[in-house]
């Protein structure tokens, strides 16, 4: 599989996190940023002219130049060199797995915000913004993933459409051939006219949605000038061998969700602040307690091993008596509900990705061989005389539809299998970026 | 001359060949076994049918006016089903019709039809049990009853063939059991040309050719180079007074027809059906006429619409191309057949009676193309 999760690696330090759409409380004037020649923070390496550009060096040039990402990075105070360096860090070493590499890329980024000798306080703030500034990042890859597929697959289906339209072409030359001689009526001639225009304003609305997908993704890419023309692969990448097997999806869903582990640390905090400092005075006695075990992998981590977080456990409904447990207990509740979602979006992220497989590998070992020979055997029963123009017109009708659709379900492989990528580190599939986001309150957000 | 029983002239079955007897206690004992067959209607084409003894049609039953035949038909099909003896007088018991005659012979069984021949003549054998699908399968036979005196009526060469037609789609090989109109293969024996075999006629021959039509249309049957007569039907011998000469003769649905000729003219002779659609194989009935109309290339630019990228490891067209216009598998081309002079475009019931000095009088092997005498051939006018 691509994006091995059979290597935990996703882990956070920060707690607290705020992934939210609500109002800006810390932007900066975006044609500030805009004006700004973006060739200038491109390193040459990224230079987007350069021959077809991949699904992951969209996403590597997104995260350098993606206008609202860079907005953030300037308010959380990571600096350009820190992203190009990352870069320069991680771009030889094109790894098998390119969600690896994406993880690599954003440890590297965001490293300068990791503040390991500062304060407890101090350093849960800045870890708080390390994984919201990861998180959004994770989710403008996602967001350019998409982007990238749905212009890909929009320009080979508008492609494929002028070829459909040099068939339909054909038939009404030939029935305009046919009606001169006399040998045929009128009428056929309309028909196949008729069908001809049908294919053109398909031709022409898929014409507008390449060109619009397109848009999409230059302006996630933050190009601009000639540094749109940027050239894509003329089709979507092949299926793979086999889709990656996940057993226990939420399980890895659970270990390594960002917002997950950010939910565990603030309890992990809030258990040491209102729980054990409350044993420690003996305000607590008389409660019944236990504990549980939470494991988690820690993201920005180089090792990719799992660890254990132990927090105490009460009777809930007893303890939301006590005001003093009562912020905690309150996490714990958070902790759960989000913990249900998360399982619940693993789950339909995974169905959709493995039902996405077998619809397009249908489509690919099934449906379209059928139509090349039923094209074919089409083809010698018209040698034969045994059939008409009719029925190859027909026929080349059905093929059309066959064409697109696998097109289609190519696309909504691609797009499951981003989402799938998402629901195990962030969720919000679909979102992306282009929203402000809210950071922690404190030295973080001090650059506005 | 057969080796028992009265003697008599045997005829010739195009494609075919004539049921063995046996004698016993002053019977002539044949046995008939229906069952599926798979039937060669022409090179490069194969049919699913059914027959008797192997093949469709069924092998000739040949004997002499005044024997008593027994004939054992044992029933191997997948369904009941009688024989019917068309035009014997017979007992009506023996008539063979299921349900009015006898009961259907069940599957598996066998039963035992006896009467005298009490007559000379052309006749034919046929199910009369789920008729129609057993006769849109294949199913019949050539009868003969040679006159008691072997010099009367008598010829040099006795051909017969029975015509039938089937609807068989191009690309499958078993016959479309419902059609009633839109049959695709017309032929004489099973067997469509160039699949049917030649007519080796001796110079000076008395040559008979006897058919009978069991299929749902009539065929006007013409043969070239000659004028013949009609001495015969299934109903008897014609007087010689009341014969008259035809080049055509119309064989309607369900009856038979001999005709003879002095073959005096030496050269290959079409001998075929003349409605047109008859003498073709396979053809599409709906397709539309392309005279006049340039479609060459149309037809792939039409229908190539599968990028070949999406079809990893399938046949591409480019092995097509190497195939001069290939058609669907088990389908014979509507027009075939090649001549000394070219393509002869032909199909379904057409077939060459080919008339040569000094063949053998047991010989019907075909004698190859006609050599023309210098000057007998048309020509082209040079300027
Ligand atoms: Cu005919």
């Amino acid at each position: 599989m691509r994006h091995s999760t059979t290597r935990p690696r996703a882990a956070i330090l920060a707690a607290g996190l705020l992934l939210s759409g609500c109002a800006a409380t810390a932007s900066i004037n975006p044609s500030t940023q805009a004006s700004s020649p973006p060739v200038q923070a491109v390193p040459p390496q990224l230079a987007a002219t350069q021959g077809q550009l991949s699904m992951e060096q969209a996403v590597r040039m997104a995260l350098l130049r993606n206008q609202s990402l860079r907005a953030l990075y300037y308010r959380s105070t990571l600096s350009e060199t820190a992203m190009t360096d990352a870069i320069a860090g991680t771009e030889g070493r094109t790894a098998a797995d390119p969600l690896d590499q994406e993880r690599r890329f954003i440890v590297a980024a965001t490293s300068p915000l990791a503040q390991p000798m500062a304060s407890e306080v101090d350093r849960r703030t800045a870890d708080r913004t390390r994984t919201l500034v990861a998180s959004e990042m994770l989710q403008t890859a996602n967001a350019v993933r998409r982007a990238w597929i749905a212009a890909v697959a929009a320009a080979e289906n508008a492609r494929y459409l002028e070829r459909a339209l040099m068939s339909a072409e054909a038939g009404t030359e030939l029935a305009r051939r046919m009606v001169r001689v006399g040998n045929w009526p009128r009428l056929n001639e309309l028909r196949e006219r008729a069908f001809q225009g049908e294919v053109a304003a398909q031709l022409a609305r898929a014409r507008q949605a390449a060109v619009s997908e397109r848009e999409t993704l230059t302006k996630l890419l933050g190009l601009w000038g000639s540094e749109a023309n940027f050239a894509l692969p003329d089709r979507l990448p092949d299926l793979p061998a086999s889709p990656a097997n996940l057993p226990n999806v939420e399980e890895v869903a659970l270990r390594q969700r960002l917002d997950l582990q950010a939910s565990r640390l603030t309890i992990f905090a809030e258990a040491r602040e209102f729980v054990l400092d409350g044993y420690d005075r003996g305000e607590l006695v008389g409660y019944r307690r236990g504990e549980v075990t939470l494991s988690e992998v820690d993201y920005f981590g180089d090792n990719g091993k799992s660890r254990e977080i132990r927090v105490p456990m009460f009777d809930r409904q007893q303890a939301r008596r006590d005001p003093k447990l009562l912020p905690y207990v309150q996490s714990l509740d958070r902790y759960s509900e989000l913990a249900v979602s998360v399982r619940s979006e693993a789950r339909e992220a995974y169905l959709g990705y493995r039902t996405a497989y077998d619809v397009a590998k249908h489509y690919r070992d099934t449906i379209i061989p059928l139509r090349k020979e039923i094209s074919e055997e089409n083809l010698m029963r018209y040698n034969g005389m045994l059939i008409s123009v009719f029925e190859l017109l027909a026929d080349a009708r059905e093929q059309i539809t066959s064409v697109t659709n696998y097109i289609e379900a190519q696309r909504e492989f691609w797009t499951a299998e981003t989402d799938l990528r998402l629901a195990l580190t962030v969720g919000g599939a679909g979102g992306g970026s282009g929203r402000t986001v809210r950071l922690p309150g404190g030295s973080a957000a001090a650059g506005h | 001359m057969p080796r028992n029983g009265r003697p008599y002239n045997p005829v010739v079955t195009l494609n075919g060949w004539t049921l063995p007897w046996r004698m016993k206690d002053g019977w002539k004992e044949f046995h008939l076994i229906a069952e599926p067959v798979v039937r060669e209607m022409a090179p490069g084409m194969k049919a699913n049918l059914w027959g008797y003894n192997g093949q469709s049609p069924g092998p000739t039953i040949e004997c002499v006016e005044g024997d008593k035949v027994r004939i054992f038909v044992t029933n191997k099909l997948p369904e009941h089903t009688t024989i019917h003896w068309h035009g014997i007088l017979l007992p009506s018991g023996m008539d063979g019709v299921g349900g009015l005659s006898q009961p259907q012979i069940p599957v598996g069984k066998t039963f035992v039809y006896e009467f005298e021949m009490k007559k000379s003549g052309t006749f034919m054998y046929h199910p009369h049990a789920d008729e129609m699908v057993q006769m849109a399968m294949g199913m019949m036979g050539f009868l003969v009853v040679h006159p008691k005196d072997p010099n009367l009526h008598r010829v040099d060469r006795d051909f017969v063939f029975l015509i039938n037609a089937y609807a068989i789609d191009p690309g499958s090989r078993t016959p479309r059991v419902s059609e009633m109109m839109n049959f695709d293969l017309w032929s004489w024996n099973s067997r469509v040309f160039p699949g049917i075999d030649t007519l080796a006629v001796r110079r000076g021959d008395r040559v008979r050719i006897r058919m009978g039509n069991l299929t749902m249309t009539n065929h006007p049957i013409h043969l070239h180079g000659y004028d013949f007569e009609v001495t015969g039907t299934d109903g008897g011998w014609v007087k010689p007074t009341a014969r008259w000469p035809e080049v055509t003769v119309d064989i309607p649905v369900g009856a038979m027809r001999a005709i003879e000729f002095d073959a005096n003219e030496p050269g290959d002779w079409a001998f075929h059906c003349h409605k047109s659609h008859h003498t073709m194989n396979a053809m599409g009935h709906s397709v539309p006429t392309m005279i006049g109309v340039d479609h060459r290339d149309v037809a792939r630019k039409i229908i190539t619409l599968i990028p070949d990228y999406m079809v990893m490891g399938e046949r591409g067209m480019a092995d097509m191309g190497e195939m001069e216009m290939p058609i669907p598998e088990n389908t014979l081309p509507m027009m075939t057949g090649q001549g000394p002079f070219g393509p002869i475009e032909m199909g379904g019931m057409f077939t060459v009676v080919k008339v040569r000095e000094g063949l053998a009088r047991n010989s019907y092997a075909d004698p190859g193309w006609y050599k023309h005498p210098p000057g007998t051939v048309a020509y082209e006018l040079k300027a």
